[in-house]
């Protein structure tokens, strides 16, 4: 029974993780219809602008900060000025545009900070926690707890905040949005922005728990669009859902058939629902069927 | 015309690469010096490897040509670069045999390379002296292939007769699953009746995983007394700090894989108290004194910080020894290597305490090393300290 609970509050750990790069993924989508590739280079910015910051001597909190706000502002000028300016609306070319802008930030990422990994030191100690004969890492308690607020910050921005309806106007329709006067441009920007910075604080609280190096964006960002997939493409809350199900599916994959086969098992599972319900498990709002 | 101009470029081609030829084989009769090949990873992901080990040659050379050489010959090292790839491997070795006509070759760095290089100088009957870690270089033994590094098997048997020492016998593992890992699980399973260990729990993981959480919590619920571990970095520092997280408290034995001060770093505070299988030269300050290889390994650490401004590692050690090894036998040939089956046969008997352990080749074992060139460290305030 401790076992059963262990690999669940391991699984809700990673999965919330996945959830918060499907929901990265997802607000982008839903005003632009881009799938945006870089999501998980996000999270690896995060976690490695910290680890510099505080090994150029910046306090621990003031890294975590200027970090956060160091990849907005990369995510938005990317937005601005690369897939902003390309020469088409084509969401196709846009997403392999994504893809290559991808691999540049993890060459660039590899030859400013090399390819050996770094740790960086948890929020608060490393001592587990013990409930009930499980041990739950004080760190994870830090990652639930992030995810939760980003996720509640994310569903106030977008549905209780004028922000929020123009955000949304865009993904319904986008020329009728700026005939009300609502600029799509600068929502996308705002966007990209948003999902950087929700990359960037997962990135940052997750570092911690193992250690982090160029290349942990692309598994991330990998795992986060099968959740997206999973729970159905424009539907954040489905992918959310999905994003703690994968997380879920494979740490009790891991633990009760092999550990060797948790990412295999966790894919098969996608494949299946893909094959039984293409649209994923809660399908696409309306939300952008009346335009486009 | 195109065709014209070919046909004439061709012998033309030839008989330049004739002459160029023969002008280096007349080269090579030169008495006073003593051609010798090497092959490192100086480039590509192994270059944390080769540019060490190239470093810690260069240095010797310098030092055996400025003692007066070899039996009154120079050493004339010529180095190439694999680029850590296993193909260009064998072409630099073709180029140093057949152009170069080294007496023998030292190298490469990694595995493949070294391997693929194995099988061309066992056909063209070339000494070689390889730094990599497979213990398949030297096993099956063939004649005249050598290496200096220690192997999965020292460790092993180091690791096993310290949890003997210690009274525990009940082992869980998990390894990586790369070649280096999965080496590592078939001889702690070989060797496990033999020091009367039981293994309950093996586990293993991908190199690219961001989590053994999983792998962990299985060890976690199994009766084990002692978690070995066995990867190369960062694997095993995540390994100790989520072990921490899901409060494993029972000790854990990490491979000298990780026995680097990158570990250390990355697990930080986490890393307290974790045992470690090492080369002596992990920590030169530690060496028991009295200890037959103190004196050459505490030689190398000045020689080499000296020369390079920083302290030597495992890899400079394995080519420092695999020079060594050859020069010590070319002296007992009065610095003739031009028979290359006499020289081969010269390594077979060389004793020699290196800094890597002490070498005593025979014709059935071509890397030398016991478990005895090995140490167990302990990880106490943040440092690698003898473990008692």
């Amino acid at each position: 029974m401790t076992e059963l609970l262990q690999y669940i509050v391991n699984g809700l750990v990673s999965g919330g993780i996945y959830a918060i790069v499907a929901a990265g993924f997802i607000t982008i989508y839903n005003v632009s219809k881009v799938i945006n590739m870089t999501q998980g280079e996000f999270l690896m910015l995060g976690g490695m602008f910290t680890v510099t910051f505080i090994g150029a001597g910046i306090p621990y909190f003031v890294s975590i900060i200027l970090a956060v706000l160091l990849v907005i502002l990369i995510g938005a000028v990317m937005q601005k000025f690369i897939i902003g300016q390309a020469k088409t609306n084509n969401p196709i070319s846009l997403i392999i545009l994504t893809i290559g802008l991808s691999i540049f930030i993890k060459g660039i990422a590899s030859f400013f900070w090399g390819k050996d990994p770094y740790a960086l030191e948890p929020i608060t100690s490393n001592d587990p926690i013990n409930i009930a004969g499980i041990s739950i890492a004080q760190q994870s308690l830090w990652v639930i707890l992030t995810v939760i607020v980003i996720l509640i910050g994310l569903w106030y921005l977008t549905e209780k905040t004028l922000l929020g309806k123009k955000i949304n106007a865009c993904s319904v329709n986008q020329q009728a949005a700026r005939l009300m006067g609502i600029s799509p441009a600068k929502m996308m920007m705002l966007a990209f922005a948003v999902s950087a910075g929700m990359g960037a604080i997962a990135g940052i609280v997750i570092a911690p728990l193992n250690v982090t190096s160029y290349d942990v964006g692309t598994l991330l960002g990998v795992k986060g669009f099968a959740a997206v997939i999973l729970g159905g493409v424009g539907n954040p809350l489905g992918a959310i859902i999905a994003g703690f199900a994968l997380g879920l599916i494979e740490s009790l994959s891991a633990g009760y058939i092999s550990s060797g086969l948790k990412d295999a098992i966790a894919f098969m599972v996608l494949i299946v629902v893909l094959l039984v319900k293409p649209t994923g498990i809660f399908s696409e709002r309306s939300v952008g069927k009346g335009g486009l | 015309m195109k065709k014209g101009l070919k046909r004439l470029l061709l012998p033309l081609l030839l008989s330049a690469i004739m002459i160029f030829v023969s002008a280096c084989g007349g080269a090579s009769e030169d008495n006073n010096t003593i051609k010798v090949g090497a092959v490192y990873s100086i480039t590509g992901p192994n270059s944390p490897l080769g540019v060490p080990e190239k470093q810690a040659v260069e240095m010797l050379v310098k030092q055996i040509n400025d003692n007066g050489g070899v039996s009154g010959k120079k050493i004339e090292l010529i180095i190439e670069d694999d680029k850590s790839d296993n193909t260009e491997a064998v072409k630099k070795i073709k180029k140093l045999v057949t152009s170069d006509k080294v007496v023998a070759v030292l190298g490469s760095s990694g595995s493949g390379p070294s391997l693929g290089m194995a099988e061309y100088a066992h056909s063209r009957k070339i000494p070689l002296i390889s730094m990599a870690a497979a213990n398949e270089v030297t096993d099956p033994v063939r004649p005249g292939i050598f290496k200096t590094p220690h192997t999965d098997i020292h460790a092993t048997k180091l690791i096993y007769k310290f949890l003997q020492q210690k009274g525990l016998k009940k082992v869980a593992f998990i390894y990586d699953s790369n070649p280096y890992g999965s080496s590592w699980a078939t001889q702690l399973k070989k060797f496990a009746s033999q020091y009367g260990i039981e293994i309950v729990a093996e586990e293993k993981y991908g190199t690219k995983d961001q989590s053994m959480n999983s792998q962990l919590t299985k060890l976690k619920n199994s009766d084990a007394e002692v978690i070995i571990v066995a990867g190369t970095n960062p694997g095993p520092a995540t390994i100790v700090k989520e072990a921490k997280q899901l409060g494993i408290k029972i000790p854990i034995v990490s491979s000298h894989g990780s026995a680097n001060h990158k570990f250390l770093e990355l697990a930080g505070k986490d890393a307290e108290g974790i045992y470690m299988a090492a080369g002596k030269l992990l920590e030169p300050d530690q060496i028991k004194p009295g200890d037959p290889q103190e004196q050459i390994i505490k030689k190398f650490v000045a020689d080499y910080q000296a020369a390079y401004k920083s302290t030597p590692d495992g890899f400079a050690g394995y080519a420092y020894d695999g020079l060594n090894i050859l020069v010590e036998a070319l002296k007992s040939l009065n610095g003739d290597g031009s028979d290359s089956e006499k020289l081969a046969e010269a390594i077979e008997n060389v004793k020699y305490v290196g800094v890597t352990g002490e070498f005593k080749f025979s014709p059935q074992d071509h890397n030398g090393l016991t478990e005895d060139s090995m140490i167990m460290m302990q990880v106490k305030d943040g440092k690698f300290q003898l473990a008692e």
